[in-house]
């Protein structure tokens, strides 16, 4: 092992391991994990060096700011969103910065944006109105924001598949009444693996 | 003359011994061993080169083809191949490199090839999996797969892939970070600081005789990074910001940055304290530290307007003048080219800032057109005029 064809294939053995393990760490949550069903929305295709891909976005891509209680969240922090079952889908329920109790349905997430929005009139500063000059001058109005929701990424947003597969996704986004529905697993510990999607009549269009 | 001096004068005479075949590939490392000196850089004949461009060429059409029939492909069969594409590659490099044939650079080329497929085959069971396009995460894993190989074989190709990659992994993390309008203004300063670390992690491999090899792929791409990232600040545009602390920027990617910078002072400081004191080390180490610090200050002062603007201006001309005396000082060509390469850009930007407002088009384009035509022809006589200078110095030195 000490010698260099040893030190050699140990770290090409190093590398087989680490794309082993990518397989391993997927195909866990693939046979361990719930199926559930998201409604999804195509965003954005195409990714020059993996072929062609759907970038999707989620329902449950956007939380409002009502399903979580006192803190705040910024940009980059985990997310635990957890998910209640509603008819075939699966909707966000609440999110915390912390897991919830064992036996419940989550996703964990990372804060891609906080989105924010004018508050009401009430929490508005506004200066005084002043008259000079027979005019009417607002000197200044600062109007303060607050939060409207956080858009969530699961590592879940891209859909890889042919090029015409590709287009007819793209069509359907540009006004079609049938709707993209994205096949999930979700382990434990709240890590998610896509496994297809499908349109409202079809079947997964794609298994791995 | 300084033992470092020596030592890199010596690696760089070698090398030119090799090329004009004045000794063999064994009598250089009996000579470098002797004095302490780094491996001989690999010989790249025509062939080795021919191969090199093969594999890369390979490395393309292997991932152009499993990417574009992944989905007709059954699991195994695509599994297996990933796998044995990588196995296969490097067996066979390894053979030709190390097993006493005469295809020494088609050995190069396979290892090379197999640290491609490597990568390829990471992104594509990714794909299979759909995980997210532009995941960093992916290509740290690419990274943390080559970079021991490279240093295990001396290959400065592998290397010099590693800190490609790296530079991208930083642009996907970035963009994550800092994707908002007002956060843009923020890039340079982190590519600014990570052109220092690269720099300063060159300089510190310089001072072990073990790395001393690799010193130049890091400082040039450090330099090329470093450079790239001042140029983006010399715009008065980029400058209508008022002093404020950058409140756009989540605080993820603030600890991050300050993480990068630390990093970036403590290899600067260790470079420092390693290094045989002279002018020459002393002027860089202390630009390298003076550049860390502005990073910082303009990751967090952002502003100024037309008057910072000039003093990046400023800050970056002397950077290049600096790069360029290095680069004859090192007799390292890659320096006066990067040198050379952003003085003309600057020039070039320059005359577009101040000139397009106050002459009329024609005028303006025909001036562009001389400065282009003309600047170019003085600049690229005087780089080969550096580098003939460099050449003479050498052979007056013999």
């Amino acid at each position: 092992m000490n010698t260099f064809k040893g030190r050699f294939f140990t770290l090409v053995c190093l590398q087989l391991f680490v794309m082993a393990s990518l397989i391993v760490v997927k195909q866990i949550t693939l046979r361990t994990g719930e199926r559930i069903l998201l409604k999804a929305i195509p965003v954005d295709p195409r990714e020059l060096f993996r072929g062609d891909y759907v970038a999707l976005s989620y329902e449950i891509s956007h939380i409002p700011r009502w399903t979580w209680g006192a803190g705040a969240f910024q940009k980059g922090d985990t997310v635990y969103v957890t998910l209640q079952r509603e008819g075939r889908f699966w909707v966000a329920q609440s999110a915390d910065k912390s897991p919830p109790e064992k036996g419940v349905l989550f996703l964990q997430g990372r804060v891609a944006q906080v989105v924010m929005e004018p508050a009401p009139p009430s929490a508005s500063k506004s200066s005084d109105i002043t008259l000079s000059n027979g005019r009417a001058n607002v000197a200044s109005r600062t109007t303060e924001k607050q939060v409207k929701e956080i858009a969530v990424e699961y590592g879940i947003e891209s859909y890889f598949l042919p090029t015409k597969q590709a287009e007819e996704m793209g069509r359907i986004q540009r006004g079609t009444d049938r709707r993209l529905i994205a096949d999930v697993v979700v382990d434990s510990g709240g890590h998610a693996v896509l496994r297809g999607v499908l349109t409202e009549k079809g079947k997964p269009k794609l298994e791995y | 003359m300084t033992e470092q001096d020596f030592s890199r004068r010596l690696e760089h005479e070698v090398a030119a011994w090799l090329q004009e075949s004045l000794i063999t590939d064994a009598q250089a490392k009996t000579l470098l061993e002797r004095y302490g000196g780094a491996a001989p850089p690999e010989r790249r004949t025509l062939a080795g080169t021919l191969a090199f461009m093969g594999a890369i060429l390979l490395g393309i059409g292997v991932i152009v083809f499993f990417a574009s029939n992944w989905q007709s492909m059954p699991s195994w069969s695509k599994l297996a191949l990933i796998f044995a594409s990588v196995i296969l590659s490097y067996v066979a490099g390894y053979r030709l490199r190390y097993g006493g044939t005469t295809f020494q650079g088609t050995g190069d080329a396979l290892l090379f090839l197999g640290a491609l497929l490597y990568g390829a085959g990471l992104f594509l069971i990714a794909q299979g999996y759909h995980v997210n396009a532009a995941e960093p995460f992916l290509l740290l894993l690419w990274i943390v797969g080559v970079l021991p190989l490279a240093y295990l074989l001396h290959s400065r190709a592998m290397v010099v892939l590693s800190l490609l990659i790296l530079c991208i992994a930083l642009g996907w993390e970035t963009s994550r970070w800092l994707d908002d309008f007002d956060s843009w203004h923020e890039v340079p300063s982190v590519f600014l600081v990570f052109g220092c670390l690269l720099y300063a992690l060159g300089n510190l491999q310089s001072r072990l005789k073990a790395t001393r090899l690799y010193q130049q792929p890091f400082c040039v791409m450090g330099l090329w990074i470093l450079m790239g990232a001042l140029f983006l600040k010399t715009f008065p545009d980029n400058q209508h910001l008022k002093f404020a602390l950058p409140l756009n920027v989540p605080e993820g990617a603030v600890l991050r940055f300050w993480g990068l910078a630390g990093l970036a002072l403590v290899i600067a400081l260790a470079s420092l304290s390693l290094r045989r004191s002279s002018a020459q080390s002393r002027a860089e180490d202390g630009s390298l530290l003076f550049l860390v610090s502005l990073g910082c200050a303009l990751f967090y002062y952002q502003g100024g307007g037309t008057a910072l603007a000039i003093f990046i201006n400023l800050i970056l001309l002397s950077v290049i003048l600096g790069v360029i005396a290095l680069g004859g000082a090192y007799r390292e060509k890659g320096r006066v080219n990067a040198g050379f390469f952003y003085f003309g850009l600057l020039v070039v930007a320059r005359y577009f800032d101040w000139f397009w407002e106050l002459l009329n088009r024609s005028l303006f384009f025909m001036g562009a057109g001389v400065l282009l035509i003309g600047g170019g022809m003085i600049l690229e006589k005087k780089r080969r005029q550096t580098l003939n200078l460099m050449q003479t110095k050498e052979e007056g030195a013999l």
